[in-house]
């Protein structure tokens, strides 16, 4: 059972694997992202920081989606991050999920700020625009102890 | 009600409670912090603590720096309370898994938190190989 999909360009970090996990209950993170096979020592990184209790399962988007597809994760409070909204967009029509939680990207030039945490370019406000008109709830939120913002305020 | 206090030598206590901020946000807006300055006596914060802790209503989770340090000691002698907890060797992970994963504290559960924070305290001088997990 999918308990939130996030978008996190630092994947998991303190307030992912400490707030986050507790707030939703997850038993089992999967981190679903392609260029972190690339970096080994970011991979070890992400291992480490995994919260007591809970599993973190790191795969390429293709074979997240696969196991999602084939039910193997079913029996998990799975929470989904990924590192971007493209990425988000891509796993969550594949596996039919519209609620994505938008909990930060990296800010960089000419990137538009859309809240604290949250940077986005012109191609990321138009899959987010195909989102919402496709019926996704796309919500702003750092971190649980913070109100979450519907990210069409915020456009 | 829970009131969880951390106490340090020097400015750590305050240090550590904005480092939580940055994790938890809100979730610390009941933790209060006493910091210890050249000159003062902790004994005399101990005291300051024994009415409030003595009056029974809430639960006191104090968490010290370090053990043995004369914050821990000084307090030490309020855990003759029911209520009054004391913890020492305060790190992060200690304080998020009291902040986050701990409703109820009791023998077993102020175990499992001991057994977390000290896992979080490790060593590397190579890159290290660690576990894959799968579904």
């Amino acid at each position: 059972m999918i308990k939130k999909m996030r978008v996190d360009h630092r994947l998991l970090h303190g307030q992912v694997a400490f707030s986050w996990t507790q707030a939703i209950g997850a038993d089992c993170i999967l981190i679903a992202n392609d260029g972190i096979f690339q970096d080994s020592i970011k991979m070890t990184a992400l291992k480490l920081a995994k919260p007591s209790g809970v599993k973190v399962v790191i795969k390429t988007l293709a074979d997240s989606i696969t196991a999602i597809q084939s039910g193997v994760t079913d029996k998990y409070k799975l929470f989904i991050i990924v590192e971007s909204i493209q990425d988000a967009k891509i796993l969550s029509a594949a596996i039919g999920w519209k609620e994505i939680n938008l909990g930060g990207t990296k800010a960089d030039e000419g990137k538009r700020q859309l809240s604290k945490a949250l940077f986005i370019t012109k191609d990321e406000e138009m899959m987010i625009q195909e989102m919402l008109a496709a019926g996704y709830e796309l919500n702003v939120q750092m971190i649980p102890a913070e109100k979450s913002v519907d990210v069409k305020t915020l456009l | 009600m829970r009131k969880i206090i951390l106490a340090s030598h020097g400015e750590l206590a305050k240090g550590m409670l904005n480092s939580l901020t940055m994790i938890v946000g809100d979730l610390v807006s009941n933790i209060e912090v006493f910091c210890l300055y050249p000159g003062e006596n902790p004994m005399d914060y101990a005291e300051s603590q024994r009415p409030r802790i003595k009056a029974g209503d809430d639960e006191f989770i104090y968490v010290c720096d370090v053990k043995g340090g004369s914050v821990h000691t000084a307090l030490m002698e309020l855990t003759v309370y029911p209520n009054m907890k004391l913890f020492c060797g305060m790190n992060m992970n200690l304080l998020l898994g009291l902040l986050l994963s701990c409703p109820k504290l009791d023998e077993s559960s102020a175990q499992k938190l001991l057994d977390d924070a000290r896992s979080g305290i490790d060593y590397m001088s190579t890159v290290v190989e660690v576990e894959d997990d799968d579904f």
